[in-house]
């Protein structure tokens, strides 16, 4: 029998079974537990006060709280159930070690803003692109745009905006539109930005280079814009993350350039 | 002929259990490649826990159900590995008919693609494992026997990567949207009616609420399925490598003009017959007429490419 014959054959195998060795014993990474951004929102952000929204996993009949409302704040009034940081849907639909916190902010003038945080856990999918669940919730997006937030004393923070639409049927069954705006930016060990393809690339530079997973947070800002062509939204939500800004910085992720 | 004759031999001898010691080692050692393959994809494949498998078939078919979304847009994906191999089975004498030889160029493809699939898993990135599956099932045989089998493996191997999920093709979603709602618009009012775009909807007077063109409504489904099927037929059909890909490319103006027809015939409905019909049997089912109208659009714009213009022409002079 001759055995160089078999040779490819067994190159091939040979390689076939480093390869399944290097993916059963190197492919893991190790959990970096520390977040870039504090996980909590301030319940004041000057003449904004905040309230932590909690929700029932009752499938049947899914609720949302503030918790100004809640005696226990994560006990289900109604049912006694304990209530969580996220909805049922995504609970659902993300890993189970992902965290949240979610608070809406109202002023004086009737306005709201929601604020949320979603800090990952180890996988990747932990944080999918805006556009993929807001649409899935049944949003039109119907612009995008990069704006610069200045912040003192550092470069401007940059965040994406989206400009969505969603139709929907009022108490008297009319259809009306609700006109909003989304911004976000995700922040992981001293890095910030807001490009979904830029956060991509560094999570998989550190899995590969470093065998590590960062915890990236991604904080989203989201209200409403007066009309289809109003712009005022702008410079009420750059007001407002400057603001907010502040309050999420940890030491290690501050980008002083003082 | 010779290699066609050795085929015919060797299947007989297989049938008679007559193999030589040699090919059973071979046949032997290539089951145990095939049971590698499925492991290192099958049970070490996939490092996104959400599916809760390591396997990177079922993450691939978890997408392909996924009603969500933009998993829709890949329910095509069952039909593909059938394709592929109606494909190989098509031209099976050809390929066995070849010369072959061990090509270490092959070699080159396999450790990148292996090592395409590490990084893959350690990224956690699935589509990359799925696109280093592709690249062994053709470095592979090109390894083993040579590049003139891997040429005839090109099409049948790389038409694999339409079962692959690409979501971020999504991006493209809106600017269709927009595109066929605005076109939509001009023809609508070419044809007298009176239509108004507001973002990506249009209203009509039958329907002053307006007709969404919603993201399903976009036309990635139907381009996504076009080009699919538009890739396999311009394989089949067309004699020239310019042709193939005039062709293939042609599908993408075909779904979108076939959308964009779609969008104006559910308002020319909703003008005649009201907007009940027109958003609800018309809207559901006008989605296959007008898929089955751009497949037609594709038979005859390959049959155009196969004419012999120059022949004709010249039996045109004849003729005068």
């Amino acid at each position: 029998m001759e055995i160089r014959s078999l040779t490819p054959h067994l190159t091939l195998i040979g390689l076939l079974v480093l390869t399944a060795l290097a993916l059963a014993f190197t492919v893991d990474v190790t959990l970096s537990d520390t977040p870039g951004v504090r996980m909590e929102l301030p319940s004041q952000i000057d003449d904004w006060s905040g309230d932590e929204l909690r929700y029932s996993h009752d499938r049947d009949n899914p609720k949302q709280y503030r918790v100004s409302e809640l005696e226990l704040p994560d006990i289900d009034p109604e049912t006694g159930k304990k209530l969580f940081t996220m909805s049922y849907a995504e609970y659902e639909a993300l890993p189970h070690d992902t965290e949240f916190v979610k608070s809406i902010y109202t002023n004086n003038t009737d306005g709201n803003v929601f604020v949320s945080i979603v800090l990952s856990g180890k996988e990747r999918n932990s944080i999918h692109r805006p556009q993929r669940c807001l649409v899935g919730q049944g949003n039109t997006i119907v612009g995008t745009e990069r704006m610069e937030i200045p912040l003192a004393g550092r470069e401007p923070l940059k965040v994406d905006v989206l400009k969505t639409e969603r139709r929907y049927r009022n108490a008297n069954g009319e259809m009306q539109t609700y006109y909003g705006y989304y911004a976000y930016w995700f922040v992981g060990q001293s890095r910030e930005t807001p490009s979904h393809y830029e956060r991509m690339f560094w999570l998989a530079w550190d899995r590969v280079v470093h065998s590590v997973a960062h915890r990236w947070a991604y904080i989203a800002v989201s209200g409403q814009r007066a009309d289809e062509n109003s712009q005022d939204y702008k410079q009420d939500m750059k007001d407002f993350v400057e603001k907010l800004y502040p309050y999420l910085l940890i030491d290690h992720s501050r980008h002083d350039k003082s | 002929m010779q290699n066609q004759t050795n085929i015919k031999v060797w299947s007989e001898r297989w049938r008679l259990g007559a193999l030589e010691s040699q090919e059973l080692i071979r046949i032997g050692l290539v089951s145990v490649m095939i049971g590698l393959l499925f492991m290192l994809f099958h049970m070490l494949g996939n490092t996104v826990e959400n599916v809760n498998s390591r396997s990177a078939f079922t993450w691939m078919v978890a997408r392909w159900g996924d009603t969500i979304s933009f998993g829709a847009d890949y329910s095509h994906g069952y039909f593909i590995p059938f394709v592929s191999l109606a494909v190989l089975w098509y031209r099976r004498k050809e390929i066995f008919s070849v010369e072959t030889w061990v090509d270490w160029r092959g070699l080159v493809v396999v450790i990148g693609a292996l090592f395409m699939h590490w990084l893959g898993a350690k990224m956690q990135q699935t589509r990359l494992s799925l696109m280093s599956l592709v690249l062994l099932t053709w470095g592979i045989p090109f390894y083993l026997f040579g590049w003139r089998i891997a040429k005839n493996l090109i099409f049948p191997c790389s038409y694999l990567i339409f079962c692959i999920p690409l979501n971020f093709l999504d991006v493209i979603a809106f600017p269709l949207r927009i595109f066929s709602t605005k076109i939509a618009v001009g023809m609508l009012n070419g044809f007298g009616i009176e239509a108004v775009r507001s973002g990506t909807a249009i209203l009509i007077p039958s329907m002053p609420t307006g007709m969404d063109v919603a993201d399903p409504c976009s036309g990635l489904r139907s381009l996504l399925a076009m080009t699919a099927l538009t890739a396999v037929y311009a394989y089949f059909t067309q004699k020239t490598f310019i042709k193939k890909w005039i062709l293939f490319l042609s599908s993408i103006p075909l779904a979108v003009i076939g959308n964009i027809a779609r969008i104006v015939t559910i308002a020319f409905v909703s003008e005649a017959l009201g907007p009940k019909p027109a958003l609800g049997l018309y809207h559901d089912y006008s989605g296959y007429i007008l898929f089955a109208a751009a497949i037609t659009a594709m038979v005859i714009f390959g049959g155009l490419l196969n004419m012999g213009f120059k022949e004709m022409l010249k039996k045109w002079k004849f003729v005068r």
